[in-house]
């Protein structure tokens, strides 16, 4: 079974936002909650569009007191949120803080690689909103294969330009540098 | 089945890997979405456009049983994709800021102060003010303004037809945007929105001079991608290493309103090394127009205008330009008859102060760089300039900064072919023929001296070129985009009743007399044939409107009613859409399936012949012939400029130039609040770090950036991409919201005298510590 993951290349990269937006009506995420972000650096006009990185080893999974998140064998990290009691303990845990609290329910959000988009054959709203396919979505292993050296390099340029923390929770995101 | 491909995996694999996910069923918290349909299914789906001043992209909105939009997406493969602006248009539309009712003034002018009154109410009032401005001083003393916050064909045109109605009222002239490339390429080669988008992709050179793709043409930014996968450059020239010159092969950092030096030092690189396309020149231009010793054009018949004069080199004798087998000469040796030199001695003799080192010193760009860009765009064979709505047309003499592209254009002959050309703005109306909503009026209506628009504010102050009793403003924004805002504020506050047709309440509607409640896009029926999209589109009502609001055309209709010319003005959406297509032979119906590109296959304009009178190209217009300018092509030197006004400098040292965002267009989306909480709340000026360091300046802290004009108070961006004695700051910020100001406090707003634009991009500031 072919992991599923994020590959994005940041020259294509516009920091247009569509992602961000796509992803934020998709999910129909309530007020405050946004499960994507563009991070900007505003002195070299660099982006980096980043979310859930449905890590290997997620950090997510590890503590959540009511394991409402899965790692699934298809490699989506899942959470069930009937069962989140938004105690946000998963957005400390995670080195991205990828999930996201509503304050009106009470409730923590998070990427489900747009599961149900999947399952009708689309791509995530994120990735199909891209206007320049900067942001992709498929086997992590053959975006590995195609970029053999972006992943180290990918995330020491992200750490350099964002801040982007190390990839110690081996997250699916292979990154191309600028 | 998807139709997104990802280019690294290639369609079959990435259906694979979807495919892949039919074991979803694993995921228990979409348990009960499990079915192979798409979210979103159970919704009704509307097509509309982003129809402010913008790539007009298509948009699918997705309205849910209760009526209400949840979703946009821009799915349109042909159209292009819209960036994140577009997709949250829900957010404007129910935005906190929304006018539900037309409102009426109760406080002090600007207090913002206002109560709901009815449409009847507001309507009968704005009626009476106008009967009365037009009984005291004719209909030249109302003013009405409709500009690029609604660019469709039922917004402006309607508002424009019932001035006509009226018998002409007072308007605007210019542009605050790209005034100079009217003035350009008019004389030039022919009409606006002629213009190669279908052909960036064939491009093997595309040199985006003063304008940043990434940014203001994203949805295309695709096709630069491709042009560059087959082995294209991409180079900037641009007073930051902009989003786009970060992506590019080259980008070469220039001093604000200097430009058209440059482009002289290229063309007399050009012309030193013999790259001229000789053979364009002499067939297709009127380069080898002969001209007198006073610098006239020859007529060889005083009645035709076009009966220009050359000297052949086969006969050695003056001829027609337009003589069977003639052989034109491109320059005269020595005075020939009553001719002293070619159109083409001319240019030449505007080129020739230009050489690299004279470059090097007006412009900050290296001498070295002048002959290569020059050498590269002359020989690339299919080389493109991209100035679209570029910063550098909005400076004092951006007349000579566009017309010097155009010229590039046609002395290497890079224009007319695919890959070519000068990309200006343009759309569906340069390859069909579209009508008027609205039938004109059986009397014709008389003209009224306009106002330069960059003058707005002095001439209402100043009762030039007569008193204003009235000024209806529609889809525009004085407060925020028209330079020199805290004169506009002056202007508008002495207005005697102004009336704001707005969505929203705009710093421009809160120093209104009476608010009209306007609709947004997914609200209103409508039709986008304009200048921005190669494609017809629909523009479609989804929900019903927030409170009261109604489209701009319904208010003229009812208006009209009052002022006696009701049954014009009296039709259907339907009807007037259907008005508007009927030229074009392209139907409603035609656009009710999808976006329609009305010709077939790749459009290039002037591909035969330019669209003058002659057919030929013209190196010298007449038309610039006014307060000593010159018909060809020169270099002047902008005033407020620090080598322009050396006094004024001494004061305010940095040059400022705008930069368009992503978070704005123009003044548009600032109450939208999904854009409030994914972006910064403070606008941002760009500074390079000895500038910085010069004022005790510290990254991330507030300053302020000032003049005479005003004070701007921004966040501090320091950055080494940056020409040194230049500040960039941010367009589009709305006056007071979140404390902010925008940078319009500051900007120059002398007229572009040849193209009645503005100057805004050449203005002198300073900064300092907050």
């Amino acid at each position: 079974m072919k992991k599923l993951g994020f590959l994005f290349d940041s020259e294509r990269c516009t920091g247009c936002r569509a992602c961000v937006i796509a992803c934020k009506m998709e999910k129909a995420a309530p007020d405050k909650v946004w499960l994507r972000k563009v991070l900007e650096n505003t002195a070299n006009m660099e982006f980096l569009s980043a979310g859930c990185n449905h890590c290997e080893d997620p950090a997510c999974v590890k503590v959540c007191p009511v394991k409402a998140y899965k790692k699934e064998f298809d490699g989506l990290v899942i959470q069930d949120h009937a069962k989140c009691i938004g105690c946000q303990s998963c957005i400390q845990a995670c080195p991205y803080h990828a999930p996201s609290y509503s304050p009106q329910e009470n409730k923590v959000y998070k990427c489900d690689g747009c599961a149900p988009r999947l399952q009708a054959g689309l791509a995530p709203a994120c990735v199909a909103s891209c206007q320049t396919q900067a942001l992709q979505f498929g086997p992590i292993a053959d975006f590995l294969k195609a970029h053999p050296d972006a992943y180290v390099k990918g995330h020491a340029w992200a750490e350099k330009e964002f801040g982007y923390p190390k990839p110690t929770t081996k997250p699916s995101l292979v990154i191309i540098p600028f | 089945m998807t139709k997104i491909t990802s280019p690294s995996l290639g369609r079959r694999s990435f259906l694979t890997a979807f495919g892949l996910c039919g074991v979803a069923g694993s995921h228990p918290a979409i348990a009960s979405q499990l079915q192979a349909k798409a979210p979103f299914s159970d919704c009704k789906t509307f097509h509309a456009t982003c129809p402010m001043e913008c790539l007009h992209c298509n948009l699918k909105g997705y309205v849910n049983a209760e009526g209400k939009i949840v979703k946009i997406e821009s799915d349109n493969p042909h159209t292009g994709k819209a960036c994140g602006r577009g997709l949250s248009r829900m957010q404007w539309m129910y935005s906190k800021d929304r006018v539900l009712t037309p409102l009426l003034r109760t406080g002090p002018k600007g207090s913002g102060q206002f109560k709901p009154v009815s449409w009847d109410e507001a309507l009968d009032l704005v009626a009476e003010k106008m009967k009365e401005a037009i009984a005291k001083d004719g209909p030249e003393s109302l003013l009405f303004t409709s500009r690029s916050g609604n660019m469709d064909n039922l917004c402006g045109p309607v508002q424009a037809r019932f001035g006509q109605y009226l018998g002409g009222v007072t308007g605007t002239i210019g542009a605050l945007c790209c005034s100079a490339v009217s003035a350009a390429m008019e004389n030039m080669v022919g009409p606006r929105c002629n213009e190669p988008r279908d052909t960036i992709e064939d491009a093997k050179y595309l040199l985006c001079w003063g304008n940043n793709p990434v940014v203001t043409m994203s949805t295309y930014w695709p096709l630069f991608l491709k042009a560059k996968e087959r082995g294209a450059k991409i180079i900037v020239i641009d007073p930051r290493k902009s989003e786009t010159a970060r992506r590019a092969d080259a980008w070469y950092p220039i001093y604000p309103g200097t430009d058209t030096a440059l482009a002289l030092g290229m063309i007399r690189y050009i012309h030193k090394n013999l790259l001229e396309d000789t053979d364009f020149l002499k067939k297709r231009t009127g380069a080898a127009y002969l001209v007198d010793k006073d610098g006239k054009l020859l007529r060889l018949n005083p009645a035709d205008k076009n009966s220009y004069a050359v000297f052949d080199l086969k006969t050695e004798s003056i001829v027609p330009h337009d003589k069977d087998g003639v052989d034109p000469a491109l320059n005269l040796l020595k005075p020939v008859g009553g001719a002293a030199r070619t159109v083409y001695d001319m240019v030449l003799a505007e080129a020739e102060p230009w050489t690299p080192q004279a470059v090097e010193k007006e412009t900050g760009v290296k001498a070295d760089a002048v002959g290569k860009i020059a050498r590269d765009y002359a020989t690339s064979g299919a080389s493109m300039i991209v100035d679209n709505m570029g910063g550098f047309q909005r400076t004092e003499y951006g007349t000579y900064a566009v017309a010097s592209h155009f010229l590039l254009s046609l002395i290497t002959g890079n224009i007319g072919r695919e890959g070519t050309g000068v990309l200006d703005q343009g759309g569906a109306p340069q390859m069909a023929k579209f009508g008027s909503a609205i039938a004109a009026p059986d009397k014709k209506p008389v003209a009224k001296k306009p106002i330069p628009v960059s003058l707005l504010a002095q001439y209402l102050l100043e009762d030039k070129p007569c008193k204003i009793n009235l000024w209806y403003a529609q889809a525009c924004a004085p407060i925020g985009s028209w330079p020199n805002t805290n004169l506009m504020v002056k202007a508008i506050k002495k207005l005697p009743f102004f009336v704001v047709a707005d969505s929203l309440m705009t710093p421009t509607a809160k120093l209104a007399d009476v608010v009209l409640p306007v609709t947004t896009v997914f609200e209103y029926d409508s039709v986008m044939a304009g200048n921005r999209t190669h494609f017809v589109q629909l523009i479609e009502k989804a929900v019903e409107p927030q409170g009261e609001a109604k489209p701009d055309y319904w208010i003229w209709a009812q208006l009209a009613k009052r002022m006696g010319f009701g049954e014009a003005f009296d039709l259907s959406p339907e009807q007037l859409i259907r008005n508007v297509l009927k030229p074009s032979g392209i139907t409603y119906e035609d656009i009710k399936k999808a976006p329609v590109h009305p010709y077939k296959g790749k459009w290039i304009p002037f591909k035969d012949k330019f669209m003058t009178p002659t057919g030929k190209a013209n190196l010298y217009c007449e038309a610039w012939i006014k307060d000593d300018f010159l018909p060809v092509v020169t270099y002047l030197r902008a005033h407020e400029t620090p080598k322009g006004n050396p006094e004024l400098a001494k004061k305010y040292p940095l040059q400022a130039v705008q930069r368009k965002v992503t978070r704005n267009i123009h003044t548009s989306h600032q109450a939208n609040v999904w854009l409030e909480e994914i972006y910064p709340d403070k606008p941002t000026v760009l500074i390079t770090p000895k500038d910085a360091a010069a004022r005790g300046l510290k990254d991330g802290e507030l300053a302020v950036v000032f003049n005479d004009r005003g004070e701007h108070v921004t966040r501090v961006v320091i950055t080494k991409d940056l020409m040194p004695g230049v500040v960039v700051l941010e367009n589009g910020w709305w006056l007071g919201r979140g404390g902010n100001t925008p940078s319009s406090v500051l900007t120059n707003d002398t007229r572009e005298v040849l193209g009645n634009g503005t100057s805004i991009c050449t203005t002198l500031v300073n900064v300092k510590k907050a």
